[in-house]
C-alpha cells in the first residue's frame, strides 16, 4: 500500500478473497458504506472532520441515541422498583417488615421530621439495594492496582461487617489517577517526606494571616509557568476553590451563562454570587456538516438575547458576562469545544472560566491542559481553574490568569481570607510532579506518561467501541462512560467485576439523567497494555453475560493493528 | 327529517322577544369580532438585525476585576518560612506565633510526624477520588469510629476542608422553608452555608439567651396561626462552641434546656 501524500492516516480492510473494501475512511476507522449509510441516517452522531479554520486536529464527539426498546424496559424497570418501594415502604409503616432507617429518638419524636417520606424514596428502595457498589474501602496506594477490603452485609446492605479479606490487586478503573502519580515510592513521595519532616503535617491558619509558607510562593510562581499565564494562585481544596472564588468576581447584575452539564462546585458558587443565572445545551452544535465550522447555536443565542435586551426587567446593560464550561465533563466524557467558545467569546466580550479539573494533565501533547490540546493561546482564556487532586495525585486547587485577576483574588477570595492554605508536604508533592511532567526534573518521565496515557485512551476506547458497546465521549478524553440503562444491570455490572477483580465505578441517578445510568473507566498511564487487555476480556464477557452491547454501529475491527496508531498497516493491495 | 322553510319561519315567529333580541345581539358581535383588528397587549417594537448588532457593538462590559491600589493591606502575604510552630520566622524575622490554630502545640509534635510519615510510605500523598469512587480508605474509616467514641456519639463523618464542613451539612439538612436560629457571630463558613440552603434565617444577639428565647416565641405565635405550615417546617438552632469572631463560649446548657422546652 502506497502511503498517501500528505502524511494522512489511512487504512483498508483486507476481505478473504484478498480485495480492498470500499468504503468511507476517517480518521483511522473504516466503515461499510451501508453502516455509514445508517448512520448519518440515524443522524444523532455529530463528527466533526477536518475542517480548517478553528479546529487544527479532528474533533471526535459522540453520543449515540438510546435504542428505543432499550428506555422502554429501563422505564419499565424503574416502574417495577417503583411499585415494590411503596409495597416495602407499606410493610415497614405497618411493622410487619423491620425498618432500618434512621429515625428520631424518643425524646424528639413530636418534632418536625428531619426527612420527608417522599424525598428519600429514592434513597431507601432503589439505592440501598445496589449500595455496596459505593463507598467500598481500599487499603493501598490508589495506582493502576488496588487493595480492597472485603465486606458483607447479612440485612441487605443496610449495614456492613468487614469480614477481615483483603482482595489483593484489583485493576483499578476508578480512581482519577490519570498519569500515574499516585505511587508511595518514588521521588515524589521522597520528597514529601522531607518536607513533613522539615514543616510538619498542617499550617494552622490562612493565607492572609500567617499560613502563607515560601513553599506556597514557589508553587504559585511554577503552576503559572506551567500553564503559560502571568500569575497562579492555589487553594487547599479544589471544589472550594470554585464555590468561594466565583462569588468574588461577579454579583447581582452580572450574567452567568453556565453549561448544562457543569459541576456541583460550580454550580453552587455561581448560585452563592447572587447573579443571574442561564444555561447553555451541552457542546450544542449545528448542522452535520463538512466544511464549515459548527457554532454553539444555544450559546450564542443566549449571548445575543443578554446583550440585546439586556437585564429581564429594567432592561439595564449587563455588568459582565460569565461564561461557565468545563475541560473534560467527567460524566459524559466529552471536551469542550474550546475553540468556538473563544471566538464567540471574543465577539460577544464576554469572559471565560474553564474549569480543567479533569483535563489539566490528561490532554495535550505535554500535558498543559485543553488549551494545548487545541493549539490556543492561554491568554484568551480570561480564569483558568483545575485542580491537583486528578493528574498531580495531590489535593488543592488553582486559578491562573493576568496578574489583575489573581492580585485581586488575593484580597478578595473567600478562601484566602477564610480557609486554610494547603498543608505542606501535600504543596511539595504537587511541585515535584509538576516538575516532572514538566521535564524540569531531568528524566523523561513526564512526556512518557502523557504519551502512555494518550495511547491508552485510543487502543481502549476503540476496542470498546469494536466490542459493540455504546461509548460516549470524546476519542481523545480518559474518561469512557460505558452506557448500562437498566437499574438492574448497574448493581450487576459492578458486582461482577468486582468478581472477576476489577474495579469499576457505575454512576445512576441523580449524577446522571434516569435512563441513562452508566459506568465510568478512568484510565490511567499507569495502566500498561497487559492490565488493559485483562478488563477488556472481562469486560467483554461480562457485556456478554448481561448483553450490555446495544450499539448498532458496529465498527469493522482492524486486523493486526499494531498498539500505536499512528502508523501505517502493510496489507495487500 | 328534512328542514321545512315553512316550519322554520313559523318558529321564528312563535319564539319569545328576549329570545330573538339575545340572539341578534350576539349574530352582531360575532360579525364584529371576525372584521376586526387583531390587537397587541403592548407597543413592542421588534429590533432590526441591523439595530441588535449595533447594540452588541456598543455593549461594554465592566473589566472582570476592579484594580487593587498597591497598598492595600492584604496585597503582600507574610512569607512564613519554616514550620509555622510557636516559634517562627517572619518576613525573615524570628518571632513568638500567636497567629496560628495551633491549640495543643501538635503541630511538630514527633509522634504525629512519624504516623504521618508511615501513612505517606502506604498510602502516597493523595486519595485520587472522592469517597464514593474508592477513595474511602481503612484509616477514614478508623478515624470515623474513633471520633464517634471520642465525641460520645453514634458516628461520625469527616471532610476534607474545614471550611466545606459546616458549608456541606447545614444545606444537607434544612432546606427552603426551613428555619435556622443563628447567631450573629457566627463564622463566616456558617454564613455560607445557610447561603446555600435557602432557608429562613433569624438572627439573634451574640450569647443573648433572652432575645433567642424571644424569637422562638414569636415563632411559636406564628406557628399557632398557621399549624399546617408549622407541622411541615424543620427549626435548627446553629451557634459554635467557641466563636471564632469573638473569642467567646457559647452558653450551653441553658440552650439545651431550651430546646428542650420547645
Amino acid at each position: 500500500m502506497r502511503p498517501e501524500p500528505g502524511g494522512c492516516c489511512c487504512r483498508r480492510t483486507v476481505r478473504a478473497n484478498g480485495c480492498v473494501a470500499n468504503g468511507e475512511v476517517r480518521n483511522g476507522y473504516v466503515r461499510s458504506s451501508a453502516a455509514a449509510a445508517a448512520a448519518a441516517a440515524a443522524g444523532q452522531i455529530h463528527h466533526v472532520t477536518q475542517n480548517g479554520g478553528l479546529y487544527k486536529r479532528p474533533f471526535n464527539e459522540a453520543f449515540e441515541e438510546t435504542p428505543m426498546l432499550v428506555a422502554v424496559l429501563t422505564y419499565v424497570g424503574y416502574g417495577v422498583l417503583t411499585l415494590f418501594g411503596y409495597l416495602r415502604d407499606f410493610l415497614r409503616y405497618w411493622r410487619i417488615e423491620k425498618c432500618h432507617h434512621a429515625t428520631e429518638r424518643e425524646e424528639q419524636k413530636d418534632f418536625v421530621s428531619l426527612y420527608q417520606d417522599f424525598e428519600n424514596f429514592y434513597t431507601r428502595n432503589l439505592y440501598m439495594r445496589i449500595r455496596d457498589n459505593w463507598n467500598r474501602p481500599i487499603c493501598s496506594v490508589p495506582g493502576a492496582r488496588v487493595d480492597i477490603m472485603e465486606r458483607q452485609s447479612h440485612d441487605y446492605n443496610w449495614s456492613f461487617k468487614y469480614t477481615g479479606n483483603i482482595i489483593k490487586g484489583v485493576i483499578n478503573m476508578g480512581s482519577y489517577n490519570y498519569l500515574g502519580f499516585a505511587r508511595n515510592t518514588g521521588s515524589c513521595q521522597e520528597a514529601a517526606a522531607k518536607v513533613l519532616e522539615e514543616y510538619g503535617a498542617g499550617v494552622c491558619s490562612t493565607r492572609q494571616e500567617i499560613g502563607n509558607l515560601d513553599k506556597h510562593e514557589e508553587l504559585e510562581e511554577l503552576v503559572a509557568r506551567f500553564l503559560g499565564v502571568e500569575a497562579a494562585m492555589a487553594y487547599g481544596m479544589g471544589f472550594a476553590t470554585n464555590s468561594m472564588n466565583i462569588p468574588a468576581l461577579v454579583g447581582k447584575g452580572c450574567l452567568i451563562l453556565s453549561d448544562e452539564l457543569n459541576h456541583a462546585s460550580l454550580v453552587l458558587g455561581a448560585r452563592l454570587s447572587g447573579a443571574t443565572i442561564r444555561i447553555f445545551k451541552h457542546n450544542s452544535s449545528g448542522v452535520h456538516v463538512q466544511v464549515c465550522y459548527i457554532d454553539m447555536q444555544s450559546l450564542e443565542k443566549l449571548l445575543k438575547d443578554a446583550i440585546v435586551y439586556g437585564q429581564p426587567r429594567t432592561r439595564r446593560p449587563w455588568k459582565k458576562i460569565l461564561i461557565l464550561v468545563e475541560g473534560i465533563y467527567s460524566m459524559e466524557g466529552s471536551i469542550v469545544r474550546l475553540p468556538e467558545v473563544i471566538a464567540l467569546k471574543k465577539k460577544y466580550k464576554a469572559y471565560l472560566y474553564l474549569d480543567e479539573a479533569h483535563s489539566i494533565g490528561a490532554l495535550g501533547p505535554t500535558g498543559r491542559g485543553v488549551v494545548e490540546y487545541f493549539g490556543l493561546d492561554p491568554e484568551d482564556v480570561d480564569v483558568m481553574m483545575g485542580t491537583f487532586t486528578k493528574s498531580f495525585g495531590a489535593s488543592g486547587g488553582y486559578i491562573g490568569g493576568k496578574k489583575e485577576l489573581i492580585d485581586y483574588l488575593r484580597t478578595h477570595s473567600h478562601s484566602a481570607v477564610y480557609a486554610t492554605s494547603l498543608s505542606p508536604p501535600v504543596v511539595e508533592q504537587i511541585i515535584t510532579s509538576m516538575k516532572c511532567i514538566m521535564g524540569q526534573d531531568g528524566t523523561s518521565l513526564g512526556k512518557e506518561c502523557v504519551q502512555q496515557l494518550a495511547e491508552n485512551t485510543r487502543y481502549f476506547r476503540r476496542r470498546l467501541k469494536e466490542m459493540g458497546f455504546i461509548i460516549y465521549g470524546n476519542e481523545d478524553s480518559p474518561v469512557v462512560p460505558l452506557m448500562l440503562y437498566m437499574p438492574a444491570k448497574i448493581g450487576a455490572f459492578g458486582r461482577e467485576m468486582l468478581k472477576r477483580n476489577i474495579g469499576v465505578v457505575v454512576v445512576g441517578f441523580p449524577a446522571t439523567p434516569i435512563i441513562e445510568s452508566r459506568a465510568r473507566f478512568c484510565l490511567s498511564a499507569a495502566h500498561t497494555k497487559e492490565i488493559l487487555d485483562t478488563a477488556l476480556k472481562e469486560i467483554d464477557e461480562v457485556g456478554d453475560l448481561l448483553q450490555l452491547k446495544y450499539s448498532r454501529h458496529r465498527l469493522v475491527p482492524l486486523l493486526d493493528r499494531p498498539f500505536d496508531e499512528t502508523t501505517y498497516e502493510e496489507t495487500e493491495d | 327529517e328534512q328542514w321545512v322553510l315553512v316550519e322554520m319561519v313559523q318558529a321564528l315567529y312563535e319564539a319569545p322577544a328576549y329570545h330573538l333580541i339575545l340572539e341578534g345581539i350576539l349574530i352582531l358581535w360575532i360579525i364584529r369580532l371576525l372584521f376586526s383588528k387583531t390587537y397587541k397587549l403592548q407597543e413592542r417594537s421588534d429590533l432590526t438585525v441591523k439595530e441588535k448588532e449595533e447594540l452588541i457593538e456598543e455593549w461594554q462590559p465592566e473589566p472582570l476585576v476592579p484594580p487593587v491600589p498597591k497598598d492595600h493591606p492584604a496585597l503582600n502575604y507574610n512569607i512564613v518560612s519554616g514550620p509555622p510552630s510557636h516559634k517562627t520566622v517572619v518576613n525573615g524575622k524570628e518571632c513568638i506565633n500567636f497567629a496560628s490554630f495551633n491549640f495543643l502545640g501538635l503541630l511538630d509534635n514527633p509522634r504525629v510526624k512519624a504516623a504521618a510519615l508511615a501513612s505517606l510510605k502506604k498510602y502516597g500523598v493523595g486519595t485520587c477520588g472522592p469517597r464514593g469512587f474508592y477513595g474511602t480508605f481503612d484509616v477514614h474509616l478508623d478515624l470515623e469510629d474513633l471520633l464517634a467514641k471520642f465525641m460520645k456519639t453514634e458516628e461520625a463523618i469527616i471532610y476534607s476542608y474545614g471550611f466545606a464542613t459546616i458549608a456541606s451539612a447545614i444545606p444537607a439538612y434544612s432546606k427552603r422553608g426551613d428555619i435556622v436560629f443563628v447567631d450573629r457571630a457566627a463564622c463566616f463558613a456558617i454564613q455560607k452555608g445557610l447561603q446555600a440552603s435557602r432557608s429562613d434565617i433569624k438572627l439573634f444577639k451574640h450569647n443573648d439567651m433572652a432575645d433567642l428565647e424571644r424569637l422562638l416565641k414569636e415563632q411559636e405565635i406564628e406557628d399557632q396561626k398557621n399549624p399546617r405550615k408549622a407541622r411541615v417546617t424543620r427549626r435548627f438552632i446553629v451557634v459554635e462552641g467557641l466563636y471564632m469572631n469573638t473569642g467567646t463560649i457559647c452558653p450551653l446548657p441553658e440552650l439545651v434546656s431550651n430546646h428542650v422546652q420547645l
